[in-house]
């Protein structure tokens, strides 16, 4: 039988950030990730809060967290705070910095946790978020004030247009006031690149190449001499080393790149991904991958054992404390049962984002027709408490078992754009309350 | 000018049947859609083209009818037709005896399409064939029957429709019949992409609108009813059964489940409605009842995964007091000179997808008759577009570098125009990239729909290639479709969102009905994709 002074199930933003909280602590720590969730498919960037809980865009993010305390008393950030607000702004805040050092040694995060920024994407929209890698955070669109931008593609790449990008970031700059000279696009092929069906992480890999990219720096300068550029726009800068690669084909062009943010399969979330398991790797944590938690086991409301499964085999795991972190359906920390939505693991009980229990109310009742409207399915997770300790059915929470990250009800990190903050906030505070509560 | 012989309304599998066959006739022809080729009953029906067993006792004709025509699309048509062996569980000895006469009857019918004979299987055999059936099955009846890709016939019949001269106006709607002194003399129409309008006269109109196929009368002051009945599927991301599956319904019914191109369709309720077919939409009950009544015969199907529901108005002939499978599926061509005095309007009650060039020719024998014209009827004899020829696959495959999958599914669309399609990569291979990957369209083929083939958006992309119809329901290709459609239309940026917009807006009108299992993560992640990175939630268009 494996032992863990702390199990964490998921290997998320959430679940890593609470594993290695809880590693400082000095405690012994076991993640179990079942494969990619959302933070692999995310877009690699963090956000905290732009659009709070019926309002308008928020351009200072812990403003934002201010106002969500205020209006919505269920929200994750107000649990946090215990309903304070500058307790809440405290927490998120020091639970952000903890994620910007925690990752610092592989990613060089920017931005400002009081400012939110508009970064255009691949698919010729635009996202706001707070924190971004480096070579993102460059293309923030205020930076983009009397630039001519030239925005690059490669012929066949899987899903990037660059002449549709093109037209898209004069709608962003029409729309934020940004004084973008001009938006231009070219095409560029290589040899070594596949024709058709090229795919983000091919490429990517490719741009790790120092060959490939010099080739590519060279192509990019011949581009820009001719169409007077001030800035390139690239699908992706690479994979294991994308900071270095925009530096040689900076070098190589003469001008500012950057890379754009991309819907699933996103290159940045996967590296994101990649580099937390390395941090908290760093700190004596052991991942297990490819198992899930399939069962647990209780004594007098403390959770004693959680039986982990990948096929036909099952491990028992004898546990200090547990954190959930198994996050929503593209997770699988919730599940549909006859039209109802279920806490895949313990069976925990599930609410609405206003804290009410779903009881009966089935799934077709909590989504509207506008995909493009808040959906209250989004919203469902289970309660927690302010320590983090989801409520169980029997009314009060099991002693030892906490939860982090969309697992958790309130928030809508859809609309809202707040599903990093919430994961690192939750993680957090998640982690060391199992830390505490094992040293007691 | 804007005078013709004869003005077709509906671009559905009969109306585009009418105008090919006008057009082929040397009629001056043209015809309009308010919305696109295929987007009323054609497009939500399963694609069958029956042979008629079913009607053979009662509609001794319409069954030798129907026979005929599989014949005649399996031979114009043959790229977008194909077979499905069929089994039909039976499950209690009273069921048995219902199904008796259906047996005899089917064997002498299935002779003349060449089909393979009906066969009873135990139900070891059965299950044998197909291990999916319950263990509960006293016997099962195997026969075959003939499917038809429903949006390529109506595309490919106004292709050739055009070809021989027709005019094709998608996205046009009648707003009003002119009449004078009791005479029909042409439509007004809208175009509702310009909103402009316009005065178009002809001779005869032909009024092929299915189940709007009254309101249109009204235009012209004539009073028509229909028994408009609704009928909805469920669509399952795979084919779940190798055979398609014939069983009792929860009411004494029949349902079926069909592998179907890549997924599967559940099918049908039939209810009827009274509000306006605009309104008519899916519901849970429906869902359940269908799943209800299926789970007898393959028990799996609850646990099977579900990407769609959606539903069609079928327009039948008026006939009440009976239930809505007794009405009869033969049609009407109603003569409006003969039976209101209103001169130069036709229009047709009823029918099936199998009898669509049937029907056709019935009202252009009319339209002639009327004109004083002598023209034979040669729509049975000329092919469609794509079935000239015969299709290579392997050759193709290896010519192009592409995967076999690739060249199979577009040849089951294009058939022998695959070739012409594939060899845009001659001067430029990254056309060959797929946009939908659950369907396997590459961006060669969605462009050759916006120039070709009427694509004005991205709905009728997804008619016109499947694009979009995967598991994923255009989450991983929306956005990628959404960018050609703009670069081929010469789209802003905006306007293009709020194509990309209503695309999913669309995709997702099933999910409020159903939302289960697996696809509860598809759906979280297009919300994630398409609100959280790609603020399509914001995008609202700029003030000039």
């Amino acid at each position: 039988m494996l032992e863990a002074e702390v199990l964490v199930i998921g290997g998320g933003i959430a679940g890593l950030v609470a594993a290695a909280r809880a590693a400082d602590e000095g405690l012994e720590v076991l993640v179990v990730d079942k494969g990619s969730g959302a933070t692999y498919q995310s877009a690699g960037v963090v956000d905290v809060m732009a659009y709070p809980p019926s309002q308008g865009l928020f351009l200072n993010p812990l403003k934002g967290v201010e106002v969500t305390v205020k209006t919505a008393p269920t929200h994750p950030y107000a649990i946090i705070g215990r309903g304070n607000e500058e307790e809440s702004v405290r927490r998120v805040k020091e639970a952000v910095e903890y994620f910007i050092d925690l990752t610092s040694s592989g990613i060089r995060l920017e931005g400002d946790i009081e400012r939110n920024v508009i970064l255009m994407n691949t698919i010729g929209s635009f996202k706001v978020t707070c924190l971004a890698p480096h070579t993102i955070f460059n293309g923030k669109v205020d930076d983009l004030s009397d630039a001519s931008l030239l925005i690059a593609g490669f012929r066949g790449l899987l899903g990037f247009n660059p002449a549709f990008c093109a037209s898209g970031a004069e709608y962003i700059a029409s729309k934020f006031n940004v004084n973008l000279k001009e938006a231009m696009y070219t095409w560029l092929s290589h040899p070594r690149l596949r024709k058709f069906n090229l795919t983000f992480i091919e490429l990517a890999r490719m741009m790790d190449d120092d060959e490939f990219r010099k080739e590519l720096g060279e192509a990019l300068r011949k581009a820009v001499a001719e169409r007077e550029a001030t800035h390139i726009a690239l699908p992706t800068l690479g994979f294991e080393s994308p900071e270095e690669n925009m530096k040689v084909i900076e070098e190589e062009a003469d001008v500012k790149v950057f890379e754009l943010i991309s819907p699933p399969p996103s290159i940045p979330g996967q590296r994101m991904v990649k580099i937390l398991e390395e941090c908290v790797r760093k700190r004596k944590v052991r991942v297990i991958r490819g198992y899930k938690a399939a069962g647990f086991r209780e004594e007098n409301m403390r959770v004693k054992e959680i039986i982990l499964e990948s096929g036909e085999k099952k491990i028992p795991v004898r546990v200090g404390a547990c954190i959930l972190a198994t996050g929503k359906f593209i997770g699988g920390g919730l599940t549909e049962e006859e039209d109802m939505v279920k806490e895949a693991v313990f069976g925990l009980p599930v609410y609405d984002g206003r804290g009410q229990p779903l009881d009966e109310r089935k799934i077709p009742k909590l989504l509207v027709r506008d995909p493009f409207s808040q959906q209250p399915l989004i919203a469902c997770g289970v309660k927690v408490n302010p320590q983090m300790k989801p409520l169980t059915l029997r009314g009060k929470p099991y002693e030892n078992l906490f939860a982090a990250g969309s697992i958790i009800s309130g928030y809508d990190y859809v609309k809202e754009r707040s599903g990093i903050g919430v994961a690192a906030a939750t993680g957090y505070f998640a982690g060391l309350n199992a830390a505490y509560c094992l040293k007691r | 000018m804007n005078a013709y012989d004869v003005i077709v309304i509906g671009g559905g599998s009969t109306g585009t049947s009418i105008a090919r066959d006008c057009a082929m006739r040397g009629l001056k022809t043209i015809l309009f859609e308010r919305k696109d080729l295929a987007s009323g009953a054609t497009g939500a029906c399963a694609g069958m083209i029956s042979g008629g067993v079913k009607y053979a006792l009662q509609e001794p004709d319409f069954a030798e009818m129907c026979t005929r025509e599989v014949v005649y699309l399996s031979r114009i048509a043959k790229h977008i037709v194909f077979r499905t062996p069929i089994l039909t569980a039976i499950l209690t000895e009273e069921e048995l005896k219902l199904r008796e006469k259906f047996v005899d009857t089917y064997g002498t019918l299935t002779r003349k399409r060449q089909a393979s004979p009906i066969l009873i299987l135990s139900p070891r055999e059965a299950r044998k064939l197909e291990p999916k059936l319950s263990p509960n099955i006293i016997l099962a009846a195997y026969f075959d029957e003939m499917f038809i890709d429903p949006f390529r016939l109506a595309v490919l019949t106004a292709l050739s429709a055009k070809q021989h001269g027709a005019e094709i106006r998608t996205y046009t709607e009648v707003v009003d019949i002119l009449k004078r002194n009791g005479e029909v003399y042409g439509v007004k129409v809208r175009d509702r992409l310009t909103g402009k309008e316009e005065e178009v006269y002809g001779k005869i109109v032909v009024n092929a609108a299915g189940a709007w196929v009254p309101k249109i009368s009204r235009m012209a002051g004539v009073s028509q009813t229909l028994r408009l009945n609704k009928g909805t599927h469920v669509v399952f991301d795979r084919r779940i059964t190798g055979f398609g599956i014939i069983c009792r319904a929860l009411d004494g019914r029949s349902v079926y489940l069909f592998p179907h191109e890549t997924g599967a369709i559940l099918g049908t309720t039939a209810i009827d409605i009274f509000t306006d077919p605009d309104d008519a939409e899916a519901t849970y009950d429906e869902v359940e009842y269908l799943i209800s009544s299926m789970e007898m015969a393959v028990p799996s199907i609850r646990e099977a995964r579900i990407v769609r529901v959606m539903c069609g108005v079928r327009p039948l002939i008026a006939q009440w007091w009976i239930p809505e499978g007794d009405v009869t599926r033969n049609f009407k061509v109603i003569d409006h000179e003969e039976r209101d005095g209103v001169k130069g309007l036709i229009s047709v009650e009823g029918g099936k997808l199998v009898v669509c060039r049937a029907m056709a020719e019935k009202i252009t024998d009319l339209v002639c008759e009327k004109l004083g014209r002598e023209a034979a009827c040669r729509t049975h004899l000329e092919p469609l577009p794509g079935a000239e020829g015969e299709v290579d696959l392997n050759k193709l495959s290896l010519k192009y570098n592409v995967s076999p999958h690739t060249v199979s599914r577009l040849a089951s669309r294009q058939g022998a125009l695959s070739q012409n399609i594939l060899a845009c990569a001659e001067s430029d291979p990254s056309a060959l990239t797929s946009v939908c990957l659950c369907e396997s369209v590459t961006e060669a083929e969605l462009r050759h729909a916006i120039r070709g083939e009427w694509g004005k958006t991205l709905e009728d992309l997804r008619r016109r290639t499947r694009m979009g119809m995967g598991p994923c329901q255009g989450f991983s290709c929306a956005y990628k479709a959404a960018a050609i459609l703009a670069e081929e239309r010469g789209m802003s940026a905006s306007e293009a969102f709020r194509e990309l917009k209503a695309f999913l807006t669309e995709r997702c009108k099933g999910h409020s009905i159903v939302l289960r299992g697996s696809q509860l993560s598809e759906w979280e992640m297009t919300q994630a994709a398409y609100n959280c990175v790609g603020s399509m939630d914001d995008v609202t268009p700029l003030e000039d």
